[in-house]
């Protein structure tokens, strides 16, 4: 059953002699953020010695035993729940065999035939299974050839997350991992940055001219950034369809992106031989009530939901599917949403998230309370609609205060605009005439000379309404 | 006879690889017993070897359970044992530092895997040792130096700090030449662990109730019909007079049998090499033992692995074999399915016994260096491997000559062992 449920063809390999069918499936890891590591007491974080949150146990000492981490099963059926998956309440932990130096125990303890979470779905791509498993330590390579190992990245909980071959094409797995990142920082079980390595992605790319049947998939490693994901199967499936028109054949491989292409692993993969068997240091998993309580205990509502919230809140849509998936924008709008939804949504992506890219912070650089004082300034007509962007910029670039640029805006005037409107339809008859006459554009050459009167101290919108109604009365 | 902590000094036994020199002494019930532990039982700070090249250098930085709750309880550490490497082999010629003697005929071995720990009971250097036992390794040196051997239940002592051969048959035990001592120190390292997932979580053995259940006496006591047509026949003798005794007591003898039996062996050999293979993977060099550098990774694994001894090797190839794509279904899980359905057998028996006896060694201790092939020796755990594979408890009980005799009981009723050999001790 591979789920072929829409017929399917990429217009865009048309120029092709035939036609062929993507199927892409995604393999994530993610690194979860407990207080300790999944089957010792070391404590998981960020540090900047390396080997220094290390014990017997993830060094894999001789005589060590693994003890499994509470808190880490509590967050993997956490979200099972989120992308209502279905909950093992009892599952086992199995031993996956190979040598690598940066493998202590020369196994990892991960599942196999019964994993934590299956059956799970986001996004409407299938989720087959999500295992628990463990890390392994960070090695680096030198240049003289040596490799250094750091093993307090060793035995951090680890949940890897296997969808079903159920994407089409490199913008439906972009979103797939959008999502997933926003689901795992929602729920505050995984920080998820991919640049950091606390979020991986290996992909399966194949190609076939049916559509009910799949071809001959190739891996993809090596892949970064959200946007390496989504270039490499672009061009994997571009290769691919070549291949197989020119009368050639995919081979089963695994692949590297270099970031223009993919091409073979240097290093040829002989087929592996895990030789998985139940782990007999660990006991079967159970998943009882209290774990199943307190992971409910933590759902939040999901990205989807938040879309849909914002919508009705009146976001307009293609802002919304920004906001919601992203967890720092949308919970800063959520802060200032109350002053005006809209006008929240239009400045936070269109104009503080340039300026702060620009200025190379981040909304965490951002005085967001700050900034909801200076919206709700506007909205209570202390200053003008052009003062907006210009206050953005001084907070952003010139680290002044929200509290100072409200003080220092322009103060609008109760200016009487009315006697120099009337004064500019008495000295512009022709004009006056083609309004009459229909010509309702004409509105423009009158608010634009009040403007430039005016610069700054009058809205325009207002302007408009009183040159209409005084040329309507003439 | 050479006695005393000073002997082990000079060993004359080769069963001891470390003189512990240095120890500082709590105060506690066990008011400073000197304690002898197998080498495949860290020690934190002191070099723990598990007999094997690889591990030569190895000081580990932490203490096993048993030696944590050794220490409070007031013990003192005062050797480590030889035995045969990572626990692998019935006779303790398997170790790197070469094979230790028997106490009572040093031209014959000890047994194994526990062989430096009978060894140095059975010579009166400790009262006491530690052992492991995965498929007899406790029981048959025991038996081998006429000294009490107990195996507990699989979960009753703390695994932590044992160096693994086979995961789910491992199980730490004392060896005693005083039955009392034995269950003393049974009281004070058995129960729970947090750190060994695998625990049970009652609670730690009771010498009392070991007490109570020897003087409860008129007890029905089985025998395993199949065991007793495969073992020579000065074993027969033994064993059969015992029973006699028994009997003349008021006992009732009721004869069982383990129709399963003949997949014991083949069972236990096929799960334990299987997670022997496993774990053994650490030892790759990378980050504490011995590493042979060579010419790449590759190179460097195979020159460091090479170390392991042709026993602990052939086992590692018989396991990764068994795990093997394609063969795993045909051995691995037909030998847990054999697994279990010796384990029903077994229980089944305590519905009409309270103990089961049934002879420790198929045969005397052979020669040192007597040149039998691999499997010849694998059968001298014959007797054994069955309560290994059903976790249940099991003591040797000496008869001397040699010769010993298990008292087996129901899982987790440890003190029922115990307490029948304390029984048989007053009648003996």
């Amino acid at each position: 059953m591979i789920g072929r449920g829409r017929a399917y063809v990429l217009p865009r390999y048309t120029t092709f002699p035939m036609k062929f069918y993507p199927t892409v499936g995604l393999e994530v890891h993610v690194e979860l953020k407990t207080k300790s590591k999944m089957f010792c007491s070391c404590p998981v974080g960020e540090w900047e010695e390396p080997n220094t949150a290390v014990c017997p146990v993830c060094m894999g000492h001789p005589g060590t035993l693994p003890v499994p981490n509470r808190g880490a099963v509590v967050f993997a059926v956490a979200l099972g729940l989120a992308l209502k998956g279905k909950i093992a309440r009892v599952s086992q932990f199995y031993r996956k065999n190979y040598f690598y130096p940066d493998l202590p125990k020369g196994y990892q303890i991960t599942q196999y035939s019964v994993p934590i979470v299956r059956n799970a779905n986001l996004l409407g791509v299938r989720i087959e299974r999500i295992n628990l498993e463990e890390e392994t330590a960070k090695s680096l390579h030198t240049e003289d050839g040596s490799v250094l190992l750091d093993f307090n990245r060793a035995g951090i909980p680890l949940l890897e997350i296997v969808s079903a071959p159920d994407i089409r094409d490199p913008e439906e797995a972009r979103r797939y991992l959008v999502a997933l990142q926003a689901v795992v920082r929602f729920l505050g079980i995984s920080d998820a940055h991919m640049e950091k390595g606390q979020m991986r992605v290996d992909v399966n790319v194949s190609v076939s001219p049916d559509p009910d049947r799949l071809g001959t998939k190739v891996e993809i490693k090596n892949l970064n950034s959200f946007k390496a994901v989504a270039d490499a199967i672009r061009y994997e499936i571009k290769r691919q369809s070549e291949v197989l028109s020119s009368g050639g054949e995919i081979r089963h491989e695994t692949r590297m992106w270099n970031g223009k292409s993919t091409e073979p692993m240097r290093v040829k993969e002989t087929e592996s031989d895990y030789r998985y068997f139940p782990e007999p240091d660990i006991p079967p998993l159970y998943v009882d009530d209290s774990v199943l309580e307190e992971a409910e205990g933590m759902l939040v509502e999901m990205p989807w939901e938040k879309e849909e919230r914002y919508r009705e809140e009146g976001v307009p849509a293609h802002l919304a599917s920004i906001l919601a998936y992203d967890k720092d924008l949308s919970e800063a709008y959520e802060k200032i949403k109350d002053v005006d939804p809209k006008l929240t949504a239009d400045l936070l992506l269109n104009v503080v998230l340039g300026k702060l890219n620009k200025a190379g912070k981040s909304l965490r650089d951002f005085d967001l309370s700050g900034f909801r004082e200076f919206v709700k300034a506007f909205k209570e007509g202390k200053f003008l609609r052009d003062y907006l962007k210009e206050g953005i910029e001084r907070h952003i670039s010139g680290g002044q205060p929200f509290s100072e640029i409200i003080e220092s805006a322009p103060k609008v005037e109760e200016v009487d605009i009315r006697p120099f409107v009337e004064e500019l339809i008495k000295n512009n008859p022709k004009e006056v005439e083609k309004y009459r006459k229909g010509q309702k554009g004409v509105i423009g050459f009158f608010v634009g000379q009040v403007m430039r009167k005016y610069r700054g101290k009058v809205d325009p919108r207002e302007v408009r309404k009183v040159v209409e109604d005084l040329l309507d009365n003439v | 006879m050479d006695v005393g902590v000073e002997a082990l000094r000079r060993d004359p036994l080769n069963a001891v690889l470390t003189v512990v020199e240095e120890y500082e002494v709590t105060e506690g019930p066990l008011n400073g017993l000197p304690v002898a532990v197998k080498d495949n039982i860290t020690t934190a700070g002191i070099r723990t070897t598990a007999a094997s090249k690889i591990l030569e250098n190895y000081v580990p930085p932490y203490d096993a359970t048993v030696i944590t709750r050794l220490k409070k309880a007031g013990a003192r550490i005062v050797a480590k044992t030889n035995l045969d490497e990572f626990a692998m082999g019935s006779t303790g010629e398997n170790s790197a530092f070469g094979p230790t003697k028997n106490p009572h005929d040093p031209s014959l071995v000890p047994g194994g895997s526990s062989s430096g720990s009978a060894a140095v009971v059975g010579a009166g250097m400790v009262p006491v040792a530690l052992g492991s036992d995965t498929g007899g390794s406790i029981r048959l040196p025991a038996a081998f130096c006429n000294v009490w051997g107990f195996k507990p239940t699989y979960g009753r002592v703390s695994r932590y700090g044992l160096i693994a051969f086979a995961s789910s048959l491992d199980v730490i035990g004392p060896i005693a030449g005083d039955l009392d001592i034995l269950a003393r120190v049974m009281e004070v390292i058995s129960g729970p662990d947090p750190a060994d997932a695998t625990t049970l979580d009652s609670p730690p053995f009771s010498y009392e109730r070991s007490r109570e259940f020897s003087a409860r006496g008129r007890y029905r006591v089985g025998f395993v019909k199949e065991h007793l047509e495969i073992v020579s026949d000065e074993i027969r003798e033994r064993f059969l007079a015992l029973i006699d005794r028994i009997g003349q007591r008021g006992n009732e003898i009721v004869e069982v049998s383990l129709h399963s039996g003949k997949f014991a062996l083949p069972s236990y050999y096929i799960i334990a090499t299987a997670e022997a293979s496993s774990n053994l993977a650490r030892y790759d060099g990378v980050r504490y033992g011995v590493r042979v550098d060579g010419k790449d990774l590759t190179d460097t694994y195979v020159r460091t692995r090479s170390l392991f001894g042709k026993e602990v090797k052939r086992r590692i190839l018989v396991g990764t074999f068994v795990l093997s794509h394609g063969y795993y279904e045909a051995y691995y899980l037909k030998a847990l399915k054999a697994r279990r359905l010796i384990k029903e057998e077994i229980a089944s028996w305590f519905k009409e016994v309270d103990v089961v006896l049934t002879p420790t060694n198929p045969t005397l201790p052979p020669r040192i260096g007597a040149g039998f092939s691999p499997v010849e020796y694998y059968r001298l755990d014959t007797l054994t491997v069955p309560f290994s594979l059903a976790g249940v408890p099991a003591l040797n009980v000496p008869l001397g000559d040699f010769v010993g005799v298990q008292v087996v009981a129901p899982y987790e009723e440890d003190e029922r062992a115990v307490g029948f050999g304390m029984y048989v001790s007053e009648i003996l």
